[in-house]
């Protein structure tokens, strides 16, 4: 075995000094992310991504504070295998007088480092499947009785929205029909049946929180209530074609008297009024 | 001279990292969009880049996207049709599904400047027959023609852009036979601000059965105008 001697360059000031400031440069990068998220987290909780963009559904706290959640207990992961990879690649790193070591046996303490952060992992995952399914659940698989309901059909590449009308029932002669417009009355739950005519499309309310698959041949009912008067957008998110980037809706929640307006307005007009510009 | 053999050199020589840095450069400045713009025909085919997805870069369409052969259509028709999809007077009927896949595919152009480019380009394309897709009697097509549309689409379906109205020579039959049924239904041509429209829409009645309506579109579909 030819004896361990270091070669000139790695002699005295070569490679440690940058190995040195990756570390620390690392190190402090990792503790001021850490910091901001756990601050962000503990100052505002969900309020932290509804100030990137506004959460108008009764359901889009839950999701945020979910996904925040996630975001914190898989970052702190993140950030704990990072350090401890740069720590032990600065620890155990080729110096002079430092032979090289091969473990062939089992060793149990040595084995516990592993073992348990591993556990601890698992603990987390639990705490995100159990939260995360409370909130699918809620969203997804029940809803509360409609105070109305739409239907939306989805094609390449546009929106057509069946609103029930004045009688509040859909399939009727009062039904008012647009296209890429979608008219919902506020701080009422809305139940959609969402269908498409040729592909895949995607329903996609970014300021509901909500997104849910159109798949052709196939009727999909969810439900949604807005919590804020304004226009918002929508836009497909499930690719669908060469327009798919140029497929977006808007999205008008009413006070009571706009979506009184609304209703009066088309129930007036005997045939489908004329489309609007689409820009 | 230098050595140009790095490994040896151990280092990349100062001439050969200008060169490096004039090819880039040269690169970059090739790839600089105004230059390949400037020329109007380059920037109007730049525009037509969204409309090959269906219609093709020879204007022949394709049946199986709804989209019909455009090549040869007058550059004022065109740019009428655009500018009703853009307002929303043409394709924004529920049950119109091919003309709501084009009503996105508007969006792609900046208004009405942009129009009047891709119009002209499509202008500039020639009519791309297609061999018959539906049975039909042309020479029965003929007769009816004759009688109930050549007064405003010409004896020889060259159009009459005074009227608004197109070409019809040499347009796809199936594409013929969908608007004649989108105008009898009112899916196409029924918006109050649709003046062509309004006025098409009685004519498309005047053809009496099924039959008909595919005899006359076959019948234009294979026309060939005498001045062409």
């Amino acid at each position: 075995m030819a004896e361990h001697r270091p070669s000139p360059d790695s002699e005295g000031s070569g490679w440690q000094p940058l190995a040195r400031s990756v570390f620390f440069t690392t190190t402090l990068g990792a503790i001021i992310v850490v910091s901001v998220v756990l601050f962000y987290i503990f100052s505002g909780g969900e309020d932290y991504i509804a100030r990137l963009i506004p959460a108008l559904s009764s359901y889009a706290g839950d999701i945020d504070h979910l996904i925040l959640l996630i975001a914190a207990l898989v970052g702190f992961w993140f950030f704990a295998a990072l350090f401890a990879f740069f720590v032990l690649l600065f620890k155990y790193r080729a110096r002079p007088g430092h032979k090289a070591s091969y473990l062939a046996t089992h060793e149990h303490q040595l084995e516990t480092w592993i073992a348990w952060p591993h556990w601890l992992v698992i603990a987390c995952d639990l705490v995100i499947i159990v939260v995360a399914v409370k909130v699918w659940h809620m969203v997804k698989q029940v809803a509360p009785p409609p105070d109305t309901t739409v239907r939306i059909i989805a094609q390449q590449w546009s929106w057509t929205f069946r609103h029930p009308g004045p009688d509040n029932k859909l399939d009727t002669a009062d039904d008012i029909v647009t296209i890429d417009r979608l008219h919902v009355p506020v701080n009422k739950v809305v139940h959609f049946q969402l269908r498409s005519k040729d592909v895949l499309h995607d329903f996609a309310v970014p300021v509901f929180r909500l997104k849910q698959d159109a798949v052709p041949g196939r009727t999909i009912t969810g439900w949604f209530k807005p919590t804020r008067a304004g226009a918002w957008d929508i836009q497909c998110a499930e690719i669908c074609g060469i327009g798919h980037g140029l497929m977006p809706a808007r999205l008008f929640v009413e006070t009571p008297e706009q979506h009184a307006a609304f209703l009066d307005a088309g129930a007036k007009s005997a045939q489908l009024p004329g489309g609007q510009p689409i820009y | 001279m230098y050595d140009s053999n790095p490994v040896k050199r151990g280092r990349l020589g100062s001439s050969t990292r200008v060169a490096a840095a004039l090819a880039l450069a040269g690169l970059l400045g090739g790839c600089h969009p105004d230059q390949k713009l400037s020329a109007s025909a380059d920037r109007q085919k730049q525009l037509y880049a969204y409309c090959m997805q269906c219609h093709q870069a020879d204007g022949s369409g394709s049946k199986l996207a709804g989209a019909p052969n455009i090549g040869g259509l007058d550059a004022a028709y065109v740019e009428l049709q655009l500018t009703k999809w853009k307002d929303g007077v043409r394709g924004a009927h529920p049950d119109d599904a091919e003309g709501l896949r084009m009503r996105p595919m508007v969006r792609t152009l900046k208004g009405a400047d942009e129009f009047k480019e891709v119009a002209a380009y499509v202008a500039s394309l020639s009519t791309v027959y297609a061999a018959p897709a539906l049975y039909g009697d042309q020479d029965n097509g003929a007769k009816l023609y004759q009688a109930s549309c050549a007064s405003c689409h010409g004896a020889e379906g060259l159009g009459n852009v005074a009227m608004g109205s197109p070409r019809l020579a040499g347009r796809n039959d199936w594409y013929i036979v969908t608007q004649l049924h989108k105008f009898r239904s009112g899916v196409r041509g029924s918006d109050p601000r649709d003046a062509q429209g309004a006025m098409m829409r009685p004519m498309a009645m005047a053809l009496p059965d099924e039959q008909a309506i595919r005899d006359v579109a076959v019948y234009l579909s294979q026309l060939k105008p005498k001045e062409m």
